[in-house]
């Protein structure tokens, strides 16, 4: 059976403001934050990582809330408690939002900690928001680390893009 | 046997169209997000796969 997919590509204006408004510390992953670095395969959900810190954790709680979560493919009765408690006692968590897929995760696979991957990213202003993009090298990591075929795909279009990107800026260096 | 062994580097060729990434490089982030998720949109509009709950924009 094939799998399911969205009814829609997300709102990312009203899924990244918020964060960005109640000062959540993230850093944009995923195929969007592909996207964000040049690449041109598709995303149907929005990726962030985000810093377990227990204040962070609280902002998070309180964004969230405002944009409006409930856990992706679980039971409609079955009770989630939206709270501090609840995301600390978790990690990585998919939602459906009114505006679109969303997963914020704590534990990332092929990166090894939240400040590592945040070291790494760029702020890029996107629409009037400052948001953290994960570097290329980090988004390579990450889709190794999945290794489903789809991220594969992605992996050899990305190491492409970072050797464009590095070609240019060596071009522009030397002009 | 009269062949040569010869070592050396050539670019990789993964199939990826370059041209496609040009474009996209032209655009700044917020440019590139707007043109992926139009893509993206289109993308499951044509797609035979089922499609999951819906969400309400």
């Amino acid at each position: 059976m094939m799998e399911a997919i969205p009814p829609k590509a997300p709102n990312l204006r009203r899924l990244l403001g918020p964060l960005v408004t109640h000062g959540v510390n993230f850093v944009l992953i995923g195929g969007m934050a592909g996207i964000a670095r040049g690449s041109s395969l598709p995303s149907y959900d929005l990726d962030v990582a985000y810093s377990r810190d227990k204040a962070n954790v609280k902002r998070l709680v309180s964004a969230l809330e405002e944009i409006g979560v409930r856990l992706r493919g679980a039971p409609a009765d079955l009770p989630f408690q939206l709270d501090e408690r609840t995301i600390e006692n978790g990690a990585n968590f998919t939602f459906i939002t009114p505006f679109g897929d969303f997963d914020v995760l704590a534990d990332v696979a092929g990166i090894r900690s939240y400040d590592q991957l945040a070291a790494g990213s760029e702020e890029k202003e996107i629409w009037g928001l400052p948001v953290q993009v994960a570097s290329l090298d980090h988004l390579i990591a990450m889709k190794r680390a999945a290794n489903r075929p789809k991220d594969r795909n992605m992996v050899e279009e990305y190491i492409v893009l970072a050797d464009e990107i590095r070609r240019r800026e060596k071009a522009d260096s030397e002009s | 046997m009269g062949d040569d062994l010869v070592l050396g580097l050539k670019p990789r060729d993964a199939g990826i169209d370059r041209t496609q990434i040009d474009e996209r490089l032209k655009l700044n982030e917020g440019e590139r997000l707007d043109y992926g998720v139009a893509f993206a949109d289109q993308m499951i509009a044509i797609s035979p796969r089922p499609k999951r709950e819906g969400w309400t924009p």
